[in-house]
């Protein structure tokens, strides 16, 4: 291979190098965008995630006093029941009477304060409003909260199940090939250095070694950066 | 053909055109002769345009390393914004969980402390026959009971809601302080590789100038280029700021501890935060405040400074001093309480700079204001101490009457009874300052500027005083007020011996006197046991009588 052959050549490897350095660099931004893109919606769905866990939350804790109103007025109701009990066995019939319906309708008002509040179901007190039951009911603050979690995710305005952990790692894990791109860039440039170097050397040995160093790396790391990160 | 000299005519074809002119061929070698030697400057510069050649290719290799630098920094950057956004969102939802829980659990315990109240639970015997009023107690502590048990109040479960929203509050400080860093290094790394261009268009440059004037051009973009490597490197080696979880998650078990009182426990949470990672600065300026309230443990009851001289006041002032090191002199906290500590310390020099120092990373504290008024007030400049007593005051709430308010002034009648008892020669100044502001707080309470006249013969006796397990009880009597006087009572207690009176806020009252000749009863909630007393009493925002009573036997 004649001198002005071996020229031609190393300049042709230095254009197709430059070029490879130059899709690396176009994928690199071409995967910002998508990283960008996961980031916006882990940083959406959280916000949605906790926007549902503070109404949840908050909710949940207004019923849970709301239900100790309930139990205050069961309470007091047992306190009116017990007086009936005395005044009825001291044989004050119409007083001990007037308790029980002053006890009774405690009883009524706490539950339909607590139905129509959502304490309760309502269908769930539907005959305790007509009759109410003589204990409180009881309450369940961790259940209470998993009900109105499923009645959120289950309303047809829901964004359904959310996972902006998963968005975040995707950015990341994206955001990594990015950086294994960039690193692909360097080494090509490197590549293109030693190629430059082969251009301009005046011993052949040089030429040679430079020009070989130069084609080993871009293969390489061409093969590499496809078979991984691109 | 004639030879006259004339031009011989033009050889044509036979159509009339010219004829193809003959094709001359010349040897190249003809022209230069093989012994001619080629141009001086292209042989010469041959070997410099080789090595500004490769010079150009290293040069465009430390580019893209830089490149590279510059990319992992814009990239780890972008993560850290995100897990910050998102962080915050979950901190600030998880404020607004922990603070309205925390309130519907007082609703809870308010609903079960007022339950007596009930007319079930009163239980008047003279109503019903049959009936005995003590019959009401058990029931009433029965369904007491039930209800705060209703929700199975668990503390263990409150302190972890607390603990997690400090966590992750402290969570997002942290990571700002990363992605700020990132974010710096990133437009660092696009300012050398700026920088690099400018280095590798003046190498390039001389490959079309003459020899001559190649060297003021070269030797400048050579340094430029090694400038811009060294630059890349210091970068580079420099650390990125990252606080250790665990380091976070002691500092909001601390935090909490201290928030519910219990200090040493605090300090101990902070030891570990500080042992997980020794340059986080926020367990150091908690760790100060805690031993500071360790040796004073009603400060923020009742601003009583009884101890400055004792191992804890002196951990506190280490700690403070570390926190400054550790960057504090960017945190308004740092300053205020490094500065605190110097004026309970009796540096009003030092406390005068720093807390200036906060009021300039936020001038909207009024606590930082009234402070700096006190420590002019130390060091005599009077005008000064005026100052930023008249910026604290123009920062104070003026819709209504509000315990911030009265918090604020209290602290400052106690910071100046301090400096009277400390600077003795400042003390007028500092009484007159004192009376300035009754006579501001009076008059913004009572709605009206009050005519700052007292009756000549309004007395104060104090009657009783009861201390009781963590209270105080004041019964008093005024005498020779008008039922249209403004009526001003400001309580003092002296903490320890000889130490200075302190001012407590809830120790006040400023109105009317509801019944003539009694005063309302004042009462404080406090750790400490106080050895004397002292009542003031001001008429119309003017001094009218002062009485002092013994105490007990001083317990801090």
């Amino acid at each position: 291979m004649t001198l002005e052959t071996q020229k031609r050549l190393l300049a042709l490897l230095l254009g197709l190098v430059t070029i490879g350095a130059g899709l690396f660099s176009w994928r690199a931004g071409q995967l910002g965008s998508t990283a960008a893109f996961d980031d916006r919606q882990s940083i959406g769905q959280t916000i949605k995630q906790e926007q549902e866990n503070v109404e949840v939350t908050l909710l949940g804790a207004v019923d849970a006093v709301s239900y100790v109103r309930y139990l205050a007025d069961y309470a007091e109701a047992a306190t009116l029941d017990d007086d009936a009990d005395r005044l009825g066995d001291a044989g004050a019939e119409n007083l001990a009477d007037v308790r029980e319906t002053q006890a009774d309708d405690l009883r009524r008002g706490a539950t339909i304060r607590a139905a129509n509040g959502g304490v309760f179901g309502a269908r769930a007190v539907f005959g305790d409003v007509l009759e109410p039951q003589p204990a409180p009911r009881p309450f369940d603050l961790p259940q209470h909260l998993d009900a109105l979690r499923a009645e959120l995710s289950t309303d047809i305005r829901s964004p359904g199940p959310l996972d902006p952990d998963e968005w975040a790692q995707e950015a990341e894990d994206i955001r990594v090939r990015m950086r294994g791109l960039g690193l692909a860039v360097f080494v090509m440039v490197v590549a293109a250095a030693a190629l430059t170097v082969a251009q301009v050397a005046v011993r052949s040995r040089s030429r040679y070694g430079f020009g070989a160093l130069g084609v080993v790396l871009a293969l390489t790391t061409a093969a590499t950066t496809i078979a991984t990160v691109y | 053909m004639p030879d006259d000299g004339a031009r011989p005519p033009r050889p044509t074809t036979g159509d009339g055109t010219d004829p193809p002119r003959p094709v001359v061929t010349r040897d190249p070698a003809a022209d230069v002769p093989p012994d001619r030697p080629p141009p001086p400057d292209a042989d010469e510069d041959a070997p410099y345009k080789r090595r500004v050649g490769i010079l150009l290719a290293l040069l465009a290799v430390l580019g893209a390393w830089i490149g590279i630098l510059h990319t992992n920094a814009a990239t780890n950057e972008s993560n850290i914004a995100r897990e910050t956004t998102r962080t915050a969102v979950i901190a600030q939802a998880s404020a607004v969980v922990e603070q309205t829980v925390l309130r519907l659990v007082e609703q809870v315990q308010l609903e079960a402390d007022t339950l007596g109240l009930r007319p079930t639970f009163t239980g008047d015997p003279s109503e019903i026959p049959g009936l005995d009023g003590a019959d009401a107690q058990p029931r009433l502590s029965e369904a007491q009971q039930a209800v705060t048990q209703a929700l199975r109040r668990d503390p263990d479960t409150l302190h972890e809601l607390k603990r997690t929203a400090r966590r992750r509050s402290l969570t997002q400080a942290a990571l700002t302080e990363t992605r700020i860093t990132w974010n710096a290094r990133a437009s660092q790394y696009q300012t050398v590789l700026t920088t690099l261009g400018i280095a590798i268009f003046l190498v390039g440059f001389t490959l079309v100038l003459s020899r001559r004037i190649r060297p003021p051009i070269l030797i400048p973009g050579l340094a430029l280029a090694v400038y811009c490597f060294g630059w890349a490197v210091l970068i580079y080696l420099k650390p990125i700021p990252s606080t250790a979880p665990a380091a976070i998650d002691s500092t909001a078990q601390g935090q909490t501890l201290f928030d519910d009182g219990q200090i040493t426990e605090a300090i101990t949470a902070f030891d570990d935060a500080i042992a997980a990672d020794g340059d986080y600065l926020t367990p150091h300026e908690d760790r100060s405040i805690a031993h500071f309230v360790a040796a004073n443990p009603d400060f923020f009851a009742t601003g009583a400074i009884t101890d400055t001289d004792g191992p804890e006041f002196a951990a506190a002032l280490d700690d403070a001093k570390e926190a400054l090191a550790l960057g504090g002199d960017q945190s308004v906290t740092t300053m205020a309480v490094s500065g605190l500590l110097a004026f309970a310390d009796g540096d009003y020099d030092t406390a005068v700079r720093r807390l200036t120092a906060a009021a300039g990373l936020n001038d909207q504290t009024p606590g930082v204001l009234f402070y700096l008024s006190a420590a002019e007030t130390a060091r005599g400049n009077a005008d000064a101490a005026d100052r930023w007593r008249d910026r604290a005051v123009a920062l104070l709430d003026e819709s209504e009457p509000s315990d911030r308010n009265r918090q604020l002034a209290a602290a400052y009648y106690s910071a100046l009874e301090w400096i009277a008892h400390d600077v003795p020669e400042q003390a007028g100044a500092a009484y007159e300052k004192r009376d300035e502001l009754i006579a501001l707080e009076t008059s913004f309470i009572a709605g009206e500027r009050v005519s700052g006249t007292a009756p000549a013969d309004a007395t104060l006796v104090i009657n009783d005083i009861v201390v009781g397990d963590g209270t105080v009880d004041f019964d008093l009597d005024v005498d020779g007020i008008a039922a249209d006087d403004t009526v001003t009572l400001l309580a003092y207690e002296r903490p320890v011996p000889d130490s200075p009176w302190v001012q407590p806020p809830t120790l006040s009252y400023i109105g009317p006197l509801v019944a003539p000749g009694s005063a309302p009863p004042l009462r404080a909630e406090r750790v400490c046991r106080s050895t004397e007393f002292r009542v003031d009493l001001y008429v119309n925002g003017a001094p009218a009588d002062s009485a002092t009573a013994p105490g007990v036997e001083p317990t801090c």
